[in-house]
């Protein structure tokens, strides 16, 4: 199923901090990883992508250092800073409550069942 | 749109829309790496190479809209503030090397020296701010032999004053480069880091510049020390830590038993008491203490007179005829103080203060290594000359030291580089980045030859 695009923007940072937690990653990887841990629901471009993670390196939540690896190509690794687990705990804890109000007004809402 | 197919053509577009150019090359190479592997990947599924390619491109998006965000992320970071804020502590020196110049010093020379060495310092200060900080570190070990080679002919050829301003603002520097290139080299590159600054430490020894020294021992140490903390040799935190300590406190050992260090204590005592020599030794503390009993906070115009002519007669003995004290070069705070109280002085070195704390701040929060240490390094140096110039124009005359931005023409030009070179790095932090690891390759031994006298 193809998800709407506004769907996945604004959630994409949250996501993309929470596949760092997991270990360093380089852009490549990202987003194969993204495809499969989602059941190739989310297919991020990477046009989008280096631009949200340099962003998120302005904000101090990762951090980038290069690496060559033994096929003698050089991968710009992402790790996730303190400060980005912080940041992944936040939007996390922002987004459970954001998903159980939308799970409560779709499921007819909690409100009037109880008025 | 366009059409730009290939790769080559997609990172020309990208690039295109970013203004900076040094950030260019860093950001184009993630994305030409990115589109090889999705190239190769589609190869793999058995598509032809132009269609490979062709897909991997459609694939990234648009690259206008790609270079666009990138160019919006990646500015440089304008230092304005702390431009601004160095260059008008250097105008205060010059205002201040003018005013108080020596009585027998032509006035308009003394300006001209002066401004000379403001539009020197600036031009210093603007190109320094303007270079690329990596390209120092890439060459890091040239540079430290590179600064030893060229300061070795200080000993005979230059006059004093130069070589001490350079020696004590380069070698703090110089050393840093050196520390930064033993990165995860363990011991070895802890011993050769270590080994690197001894002659640093005895070019200093051989100018002699006490000043140069030990703002090149404490600096070292604190730069050192805080390598280690980072566990920059990878042989463990508090492995490195402590070694690094054992080794100070060996060298202190080593000199308490050459007989060395009992001398300095003494010179140390009578810094801190310099009336128990006030004829020999003491001499230049002591009149500084006397003078200092007469400054007040705030002097009131006119209000001088009286004043040196209470503490010379302090000095040399109510009967004698008040004669009067060089007090320009490094004693050009104290004069200052004399003439207008302590509160303007306290307002010098607190701005200098501020200036330093602020980069020192900016320079621990960078995120590219390197920048930490050559922050550390100018900020280290600088500090280290103040604290000495403070307690040198208190009273506590151990060595010379200058005040940096505010005494010596070669030493504000010298000083105000290194600011530039401090705040190039807070410029480009956005595209700030280290080094791959590269494996390691057998170097050639350096073999450091050492004589102790």
């Amino acid at each position: 199923m193809e998800l709407e695009k506004s769907l996945v923007s604004g959630s994409m940072s949250l996501l993309v901090l929470k596949l760092l937690e997991g270990g360093d990653l380089y852009g490549y990887q990202m987003i194969e990883e993204l495809r499969r841990q989602s059941g190739d629901a989310f297919r991020l471009k990477a046009g989008t992508l280096y631009p949200l993670l340099h962003g998120l390196e302005e904000k101090g939540f990762v951090t980038a250092y290069e690496q060559t690896a033994e096929s003698g190509k050089t991968r710009r690794y992402y790790h996730l800073t303190k400060q980005g687990h912080q940041a992944l705990r936040d939007k996390e804890t922002a987004w459970d409550a954001y998903a159980r109000a939308v799970g409560r007004v779709l499921k007819g809402g909690a409100c009037l069942a109880g008025a | 749109m366009p059409e730009r197919k290939t790769i080559a053509a997609y990172l020309e577009a990208v690039q295109g829309q970013i203004r900076w150019k040094r950030a260019r090359p860093l950001l184009v190479r993630e994305l030409e790496r990115h589109l090889e592997d999705q190239r190769d990947d589609f190869l793999k599924e058995g598509k032809a190479p132009d269609e490979a390619e062709r897909l991997a491109v459609e694939d990234m998006g648009d690259p206008v809209t790609v270079g666009t965000e990138l160019d919006r992320i990646h500015r440089p970071r304008p230092q304005w503030g702390l431009l601004v804020l160095t260059i008008v502590l250097a105008a205060v020196g010059v205002f201040l090397r003018v005013l108080f110049r020596r009585p027998y010093f032509r006035q308009d020379l003394v300006l001209m020296r002066a401004l000379a060495s403001l539009g020197l310092g600036t031009a210093a200060m603007l190109g320094m701010y303007f270079l690329d900080v990596s390209r120092l570190v890439r060459h890091a070990r040239a540079l430290y032999i590179g600064t030893l080679v060229m300061t070795v002919p200080l000993l005979r050829f230059v006059y004093p004053t130069y070589s001490f301003s350079l020696v004590s603002a380069l070698y703090p520097l110089a050393y840093v480069l050196w520390l930064y290139s033993f990165r995860g080299k363990g011991w070895k590159g802890l011993l050769l880091t270590i080994l690197g600054g001894m002659p640093l430490a005895a070019v200093c020894c051989l100018i002699p510049s006490a000043s140069g020294l030990f703002i090149l021992l404490f600096s070292g140490l604190a730069a050192t020390l805080y390598a280690a903390g980072r566990d920059w040799f990878g042989v463990g935190r508090w492995k490195g830590v402590g070694a690094v300590l054992a080794v100070a406190f060996g060298l202190l050992a080593f000199l308490f038993l050459k007989g060395y260090l009992n001398s300095f204590l003494l010179r140390v005592m009578i810094a801190l008491r310099p009336e128990l020599e006030k004829e020999h030794r003491g001499y230049m503390g002591w009149v500084l203490h006397m003078f200092w009993e007469d400054v007040p906070p705030l002097r009131s115009v006119g209000g001088e007179a009286a004043m040196p002519v209470n503490a010379g007669a302090r000095v040399f003995g109510g009967g004698q005829e008040f004669r009067p004290i060089d007090f320009s070069h490094d004693f050009l705070p104290a004069s200052m103080a004399v003439a207008w109280g302590w509160i303007p002085l306290a307002l010098l070195l607190a701005a200098l203060t501020i200036l330093l704390l602020w980069m020192l701040v900016k320079g621990l929060r960078q995120s590219y290594l390197p920048g930490h240490f050559v922050v550390l390094a100018v900020v280290l140096t600088l500090g280290f000359q103040t604290l000495f110039s403070a307690a040198l124009n208190f009273g506590f005359v151990l060595f010379s030291a200058s005040l940096p931005l505010v005494v010596g023409n070669f030493q504000t030009v010298v000083d105000m580089a290194l600011i530039g070179l401090a705040l190039s790095v807070f410029r480009g932090d956005s595209i700030a980045r280290e080094e791959p690891a590269k494996p390691l390759r057998p170097r050639k031994r350096l073999r450091i030859k050492l004589e102790y006298q």
